[in-house]
């Protein structure tokens, strides 16, 4: 999927906001919390003094605390997911939390500081027992976007298992993808080429 | 005798039209009289763009139910749409409810993505994992004009 580049650094700041996001809500208000530590971790994430590395090890390590890769892989398979065994199943959650984490944190080096994006926090409800949605509008380039996300109260706490801008869900994105390369239950066709995306990702890294 | 014949005749005439105009009720309605009702769902939405009663449901492009009512939550402001689906359609709980547009400014129609929960929605439930209709004339003039906030 190409992604058109301010749409490219939206998602980033979303997923940014998510980070903390999912922290924020273990507690009464969580929207009130959620501001301040949107401040406090977007004053890291613009901090012209950290390093790109340095802040893509951050930001990995965040995401893999604040996000349900496994909930997310799963919804994104829908029904194909009990197509899969076990190993398979193992398998297609590694390559794609490392597409995810791939998209997410390239592109950080075109995050400068006086291009901070505003985060308005506007609403959050609770859509069922252990279901809960908080909804913000994010400012980047003089144009605004509603940013929602969805989460789910599991073990470790709240996890965000869907993230939705301007109303178009990354897993329905990914499980419409999926689902045609699925068609006719061929999960090879799926696995080689998430592992061919995978590999495109690597080397282009290691080129720089 | 003829005054009967004609009597006769009126009320033959009345007795097709009825027969033509209930045919007639029945084949508008999709058979639906006759037909055995599946689950009734619910869906939740930020905004339906225009949804309306008798509008499409679709799973991989086939119809699978439609649209039985669409009304506003006056607490959320959310809307919540009714969905009648055919008998014999299961859906799990992690399903995808999306609103989507025949062409760039057609008909709205909404499209469910399976989940595969193995968790059954079952009659009267909701799914709260949807997407709302994409304003695509407020999109185009975003990216085009620009905003001034």
């Amino acid at each position: 999927m190409i992604l058109h580049m301010p749409m490219k650094r939206l998602l980033i700041s979303a997923f940014l906001a998510a980070i903390i996001g999912s922290t924020a809500l273990h507690a009464q208000k969580p929207m009130d919390d959620l501001r301040k530590a949107v401040v406090e971790v977007t004053d890291i994430i613009y901090d012209p003094e950290t390093s790109l590395e340095e802040k893509q090890k951050l930001l990995v390590e965040a995401l893999e605390h604040r996000f349900s890769f496994p909930a997310i892989s799963r919804r994104a398979l829908g029904r194909d997911w009990n197509r899969l065994d076990a190993g398979q199943q193992e398998r297609f959650m590694e390559l794609f939390q490392e597409l995810l984490l791939h998209t997410y944190t390239t592109g950080l080096e075109t995050q400068r500081p006086d291009e901070r994006p505003k985060v308005a926090w506007l609403s959050q409800r609770e859509l069922r027992e252990g279901l809960m949605e908080v909804n913000s509008e994010v400012t980047l380039d003089g144009r605004t976007f509603p940013v929602g996300y969805r989460l789910a109260r599991m073990e470790g706490g709240w996890r965000v298992y869907d993230v939705i801008v301007e109303g178009a869900s990354m897993v329905g994105n990914y499980r419409q993808q999926f689902t045609s390369l699925m068609r006719g239950g061929n999960v090879n066709q799926l696995l080689s080429t998430l592992e061919r995306r995978v590999d495109e990702n690597r080397a282009r890294s290691a080129g720089g | 005798m003829n005054e009967r014949k004609l009597e006769y005749l009126a009320g033959i005439f009345v007795l097709v039209g009825i027969i033509l105009a209930a045919y007639l009720a029945i084949r508008i309605s999709g058979n639906a009289l006759f037909q055995p009702r599946g689950d009734t769902i619910y869906a939740e939405f930020s905004n339906v763009g225009g949804l309306k009663v008798g509008s499409k449901v679709r799973l991989a492009g086939v119809d699978v139910g439609t649209i039985d009512s669409v009304r506003l939550d006056p607490e959320t402001f959310y809307a919540r749409v009714g969905i009648s689906l055919r008998p014999g359609i299961r859906l799990d709980d992690d399903t995808i409810a999306s609103i989507r547009t025949i062409g760039l400014v057609g008909e709205k129609f909404v499209a469910l993505l399976p989940g595969g929960s193995g968790i059954y929605l079952a009659d009267g439930d909701t799914i709260f994992d949807t997407e709302s209709a994409m304003d695509i004339e407020g999109l185009i003039s975003k990216f085009a004009f620009g905003s001034v906030d």
